[in-house]
């Protein structure tokens, strides 16, 4: 036993183990990249022009080529060039397309372009929140050392059973299902998602409100896009200092003992 | 037990609010509902951080953390026990995260799991950890995320104490049996150990009979050649002394010094239980470590000493050792020097005629093999090069270098161990063990030997 004891010591391999549903969770974030650009292509193949059709093709087939091809972990990163390429696309087109709608020569009414922009904006949101739930159950997919031979591990059973009747005996915990972890992390938003949605509509309905009593003309737009742009930008302020408050509201205030406030100390020699 | 919340907008949270700001504003700009989406959905989910954060503000829960053993080998496996108690109301969906330090590897769990705890509920978590690194290691504290967007607003209790665990130098690979050790110890004692008179049972000489001998002691053979009464004398009981130096220079690090030291640990096993004694100098540029003499020094409670030892990257000084031992006026028998043959060989060597001046037996452990020359490691340099010819060097010319220039240090302090009376002794790898090399040097001091030297000297 003791010389077999150095096969145990040296008969550990590394392993690289996937967390369960990170494979479905992949699969979804990579697919809702894939019928972003794909809808996006759809869309500037019926707009007729050449131009803003081969750029989006290009851009998809990078885009697709790296999310599936690469080892890229998902994170922050995969997020940003996808961003990346979806801003550089639309700038492009701008410019050398339509700086109006951006890639429709007129092809589509108006209804019909918010439509399509906000399906693919639904299908971006579907990435991002995919981005989201990688990084919080999947990002630990991970590597673990475990011993190779049968030896080995019937010794590694064998320091697990006698650990059986102690404080330690040994006890595996199921991994969570995917969709545990799914509606733990939608649970997350739902009521803030519901209040801020109503919040949301109750504003956009206003917003549309004005916008079809009001004669469409260059007033209405002044009145409408303007104040939805300062709400932005006072949104995001708030935001920001939520952030940087919201921790200290945890930091317990200690009360200075009275010996040793100096403020404290020389009110009372003046008096 | 220690409490502490970590709340913060993570690199990742900042970034994305930036983005999404960026995004909305540029949407409403350009008239373009593809950015305003993604980007009003952000800050519904950093909104919903910031409102669970709020309404779950005073969760608690209590957490305990409980060891297997205080102190394990290098290379042992530990089991450690957290008990969590959710003290809230309502059911939590957790992520428990526990932290140690890299002495220790997660084997069989990952160190993070997600788990649901009703409310007034405790649950008892495992892990198993294997000792990868010699040291103090540390376990704990735990780390209880409690929201779902972690990725972006940090929200954890960080619960416990911190452990800290003894990892000890790694158990020998070979087992020697116990019948060798006894066996080499006498023969130390017979080669080393100082002949005394006294009331042992080794027969020392014979002399005149003197009142209050035993009849038993007279040598009746000897009384009769000599008409006088002629009695045996015995020796003392032979102690040894060990006195062994540890370098901690520059060139004694990672594998080669984890196994110089569980040599050294070994080296203890010898007097296990009998009345010889052992001393150990760690030595730099000064003396970093002293062990007093201990007799039959018990194997865990120096590795209790000396388990947090640790390489300086400071190229050793011998002679300063051994003017240290000189100032402590250690009385010895045997000096073995764990050391390798790098660095500033010729200072070495004076430490060594130095060593001699004090008489004692010198015996000097080499661990500069290519079993332990990690640097020169053909296979692993062949692995990162990627020309050809320059893996042919490494492959062919760079081990035959470095073996020449081993074979060069080691003759001249061989030519030194040879005048003061020393003897040299190779460690060659992870194979090999200390008690096996010491008995093969001490095979050169039996009869048969001595008689084959002694005809060729002839």
């Amino acid at each position: 036993m003791r010389i077999r004891d150095r096969t145990f010591e040296e008969d550990w391999e590394k392993i690289f183990l996937s967390v369960r549903g990170s494979n479905r969770a992949r699969s979804t974030h990579h697919i809702s990249g894939a019928i972003t650009f794909a809808l996006i292509i759809i869309q500037s193949a019926i707009s007729l022009n050449y131009i803003p059709f081969a750029i989006w093709l290009l851009l998809g087939v990078i885009s697709v080529s790296l999310d599936f091809f690469s080892n890229e972990s998902i994170g922050t990163a995969s997020y940003l060039r996808f961003g990346f390429l979806l801003i550089f696309g639309t700038i492009v087109s701008m410019f050398l397309v339509n700086f109006d709608s951006i890639f429709f020569q007129g092809t589509f009414g108006r209804i019909e372009i918010i439509l399509w922009q906000i399906i693919i904006g639904l299908f971006i949101v579907i990435r991002l929140f995919t981005t989201f739930f990688y990084m919080e159950y999947f990002k630990s997919d991970f590597d673990i050392i475990r011993p190779r031979s049968n030896y080995s591990r019937n010794q590694l059973e064998q320091y697990k059973q006698n650990l059986i009747k102690t404080d330690f005996e040994f006890k595996k915990i199921a991994s969570t299902s995917f969709w545990r972890k799914l509606s733990n992390m939608l649970g997350g938003f739902l009521w803030p998602f519901i209040i801020l949605t109503l919040l949301t509509l109750l504003g956009v309905g206003y917003a549309f409100l004005i916008y079809f009593m009001i004669p469409s003309n260059a007033i209405a737009e002044l009145n409408v896009r303007p104040a939805l742009i300062i709400m932005a930008i006072l949104y995001s302020v708030l935001l920001i200092r939520a952030s940087a408050v919201l921790p200290k509201t945890m930091m317990k205030k200690t009360s200075i003992p009275e010996n040793q406030d100096e403020s404290i100390k020389r009110v009372k020699i003046s008096e | 037990m220690n409490s502490k919340a970590n709340i913060e907008l993570t690199k990742n949270g900042k970034t994305f609010l930036l983005l999404s700001s960026i995004s909305v504003i540029l949407g409403l700009a350009i008239d373009n509902f593809l950015f305003i989406i993604p980007g009003c959905f952000f800050w519904l989910i950093i909104s919903s951080a910031f409102i669970y954060f709020l309404s779950n503000r005073n969760v608690e829960f209590n957490v305990s953390i409980k060891l297997s053993k205080e102190y394990v080998r290098n290379r042992g496996l530990i089991a450690i026990a957290a008990e969590i108690t959710n003290t809230a109301e309502k059911p939590r969906f957790v992520r428990i995260t526990l932290s140690y330090s890299y002495h220790f590897t997660c084997i069989d769990t990952p160190e993070t799991l997600n788990i649901r705890i009703q409310p007034k509920e405790s649950k008892k978590i495992h892990w198993l950890l294997l000792a990868a690194r010699r040291g103090s290691g540390s376990v704990g504290p735990i780390e209880i995320s409690l929201s779902p967007f972690q990725s972006i607003f940090i929200n954890r209790r960080i619960l416990g104490d911190i452990k800290s665990i003894k990892v000890l130098p790694q158990r020998p690979r070979t087992y020697i049996p116990w019948k060798t050790k006894k066996d080499l110890l006498l023969k130390m004692i017979h080669e080393f150990a100082h002949r005394i008179k006294g009331r042992g049972d080794e027969f020392h000489s014979l002399r005149e009979y003197q009142l209050g001998d035993h009849f038993k002691h007279i040598h009746w053979f000897a009384t009769a050649r000599q008409d006088k009464l002629i009695s045996k004398e015995f020796e003392d009981q032979k102690n040894l002394h060990f006195l062994i130096f540890l370098d901690l220079g520059s060139n004694m690090f990672g594998p080669k010094f984890d196994y110089a030291l569980s040599s050294v640990v070994e080296l203890s096993s010898l007097i296990q239980g009998t009345q010889h004694d052992l001393a150990i100098i760690a030595y730099e540029e000064e003396v970093q470590r002293y062990i007093v003499p201990q007799v039959g020094k018990d194997e865990l409670k120096l590795m209790l000493n000396l388990y947090d030892l640790e390489p300086t990257g400071i190229q050793s000084n011998l002679i300063r050792a051994i003017n240290f031992v000189k100032n402590q006026q250690l009385h010895h028998s045997i000096a073995i020097i764990f050391s390798d043959l790098e660095g500033d060989i010729t200072q070495k060597l004076r430490g060594l005629q130095l060593l001699r001046s004090m008489a004692s037996r010198i015996i000097f452990v080499n661990f500069s093999t290519m079993g332990f020359n990690l640097l020169s490691s053909p296979e692993w340099l062949q692995n990162q090069s990627i020309h050809k010819e320059y893996n042919q060097i490494l492959g062919n010319v760079l081990p035959s270098l470095v073996k020449d220039e081993y074979k060069q240090r080691e003759i001249l302090v061989r030519e030194i161990l040879f005048t003061v009376g020393g003897d040299f002794v190779d460690v060659k790898g992870y194979d090999d063990n200390i008690i096996l090399s010491l008995y093969r040097l001490m095979k050169k001091y039996s009869p048969t030997q001595r008689i084959i030297r002694e005809a060729i000297r002839v």
